[in-house]
C-alpha cells in the first residue's frame, strides 16, 4: 500500500465525517472523477452528485457525496457537502422508494426535469455505493 | 391554627416546584451540551467555506454577482429567531426588544420593512404587537437542521434576486460563551466585504488562505464557482445563526431554571421559620392557658 501523507477531511454543516490520512481519493466532481495524489497543484473545484474513493484508509473507502466543494492545497484533501454518508448510513429500500417514485414522477418544465435528474443520479449513486 | 396548616401547605407546593425547576435545570443542562457541541461541529465547514470563497472571489476576473450587489428597491426583510418553548427567562424577550427597536429605527427613516419570525414565542409576541408577519415557521425543533434552515435560505435568496427584498438581517442571540450570549442582529444579503477578499476573511478572524499566491487550478472558472459557493456560504452563516441560537436558548433555560430552583429553596427556609415560629406561639399560649387555670384554682 501507498504511504498515506495525504490528509482527507469531509466536512457538512452539521458534523466533520471524517478526518484521516490517505494515499490517494477519486473526487467526483460536477464534470467526471479527478483522481487526487500527493503533491498536486492547488485545486478548488465544484462536486456533482456521485461517489468519493478513498484509498489507504481504513475507516472508510466509499463515501457518498451529494454535490459541493472540494479544495485540494498543501496535500490537504477538504471536501464540503451539504450532506456526506458511509455506506452502512443508507437505507436500501428508502432509496429504492425514493428512485421508484422520482421515475414515476411527471415532469413537463425543464426545471422539473432538472430536479428528477439529480434525485435519480443521487440514488442510483447511493445504490451503487452500497452494492446494488 | 387553621394558619399552620396553611403553612405546611403551601411549604410542600414550593417544595413539588422546587423539584420540577430542578429537573427543567438538569435537562436544560444535558441539552445544551448538546446544542454546543452541535454548534462548535459547524465551525470547520464555516471557516473552510470562509477560504474558499476568499480564493474564488479573489481569481474571479468579475465579480457579477446578484448576491453581492446591493438591491436600490425592496423591502428590508428581518428574521428574527425565538424559541418554540418559554421558561427560558430573557431570552426570548432581550432579542425581541432588540428586533422591535431595529424595526421602529428603520420605519423613522422611512424603510419598508418586512418581518420573518422562527419560533412560537417570537411569532405570538408580534402577532401581539399586531405586526405583520412575511413568514412565520414555528415548526424548528431545539435541533435546527440543516435542510430546514437551507429551505429558509433558499427563499430569502430567491426573493433578493427577484429584488423583493433590499437586505435581510438576522436578529438572534449570539451564543459567545457559557456566560456570555448577546442579542445581535447581522446583516447576510448583500453579502458584505467580498470586494476585498482578504479584508473579509480578515473581519471574519479566518487563517489567511493555504497557499495564497500559489495559482490554484479552478474548475469550473470562479466566477462560475462563485454562483454556487456564494449561496452556500449565505445557508452555512444562517445555519450557524440558528445553532447559536439553540444554544443560547438551552444556557438561558439554565440560568432561569437554576434562579428558579434557588429562589423555592429561599422561600422554603422561610416559610419553615415561620410555620416553626407559629407552633411555638401555639404551645407558648397552651402553656399560658394551663398555668393561668393552675393559679385560678389554686
Amino acid at each position: 500500500m501507498a504511504e498515506t501523507n495525504l490528509t482527507c477531511t469531509v466536512l457538512t454543516p452539521e458534523r466533520t465525517v471524517l478526518d484521516a490520512k490517505v494515499s490517494g481519493a477519486v473526487i467526483p466532481s460536477h464534470d467526471g472523477e479527478v483522481g487526487i495524489l500527493l503533491n498536486r497543484a492547488p485545486l478548488l473545484c465544484r462536486l456533482g452528485v456521485g461517489i468519493l474513493k478513498i484509498d489507504g484508509c481504513e475507516e472508510a473507502k466509499q463515501l457518498f457525496v451529494n454535490a459541493g466543494f472540494a479544495e485540494v492545497a498543501n496535500n490537504k484533501i477538504t471536501i464540503l457537502t451539504e450532506q456526506a454518508l458511509m455506506p452502512d448510513e443508507v437505507d436500501a429500500e428508502k432509496v429504492q422508494a425514493a428512485q421508484e417514485e422520482a421515475r414515476n414522477r411527471l415532469a413537463t418544465t425543464a426545471e422539473e426535469q432538472d430536479k428528477r435528474n439529480t434525485d435519480l443520479a443521487r440514488c442510483a449513486a447511493k445504490l451503487k455505493l452500497i452494492g446494488q | 391554627m387553621a394558619n399552620r396548616r396553611d403553612l405546611v401547605k403551601r411549604r410542600k407546593s414550593v417544595r413539588n416546584i422546587r423539584k420540577i425547576t430542578r429537573t427543567m435545570q438538569l435537562i436544560a443542562t444535558a441539552r445544551f451540551q448538546a446544542a454546543m457541541s452541535r454548534a462548535i461541529a459547524t465551525k470547520p465547514y464555516a471557516s473552510t467555506m470562509g477560504n474558499m470563497v476568499a480564493a474564488a472571489a479573489q481569481s474571479a476576473t468579475n465579480l457579477d454577482q446578484p448576491l453581492l450587489k446591493v438591491n436600490d428597491s425592496g423591502q428590508t426583510a428581518i428574521l428574527v429567531l425565538t424559541s418554540n418553548r418559554g421558561f427560558c427567562g430573557g431570552y426570548n424577550g432581550n432579542v425581541l426588544r432588540l428586533a422591535m427597536e431595529t424595526v421602529a429605527g428603520k420605519k423613522s427613516d422611512g424603510i419598508d420593512v418586512s418581518l420573518n419570525a422562527v419560533g412560537k414565542k417570537g411569532i405570538a409576541y408580534l402577532r401581539f404587537l399586531g405586526e405583520e408577519m412575511d413568514m412565520q415557521d414555528g415548526s424548528i425543533e431545539e435541533q435546527p437542521r440543516f435542510e430546514q434552515v437551507s429551505g429558509i435560505a433558499d427563499s430569502m435568496m430567491e426573493a433578493y434576486r427577484e429584488k423583493r427584498i433590499a437586505s435581510l438581517h438576522v436578529c438572534y442571540m449570539q451564543f459567545i460563551s457559557t456566560g456570555v450570549q448577546k442579542p445581535v442582529i447581522t446583516q447576510l444579503l448583500p453579502i458584505a466585504g467580498l470586494d476585498g477578499a482578504e479584508d473579509d476573511a480578515e473581519s471574519n478572524g479566518e487563517a489567511p488562505k493555504p497557499g495564497t499566491g500559489t495559482k490554484i487550478d479552478f474548475s469550473p472558472e470562479p466566477a462560475e464557482l462563485l454562483d454556487e459557493l456564494l449561496p452556500a456560504s449565505v445557508r452555512m452563516r444562517l445555519f450557524q445563526c440558528f445553532t447559536d441560537a439553540a444554544a443560547s436558548e438551552q444556557v438561558a433555560r439554565m440560568i432561569a431554571m437554576k434562579a428558579a430552583t434557588d429562589a423555592a429553596g429561599d422561600m422554603i427556609k422561610l416559610l419553615t421559620q415561620k410555620y416553626n415560629r407559629a407552633r411555638q406561639t401555639a404551645i407558648t399560649m397552651e402553656l399560658l392557658d394551663i398555668i393561668g387555670g393552675a393559679a385560678a384554682i389554686s
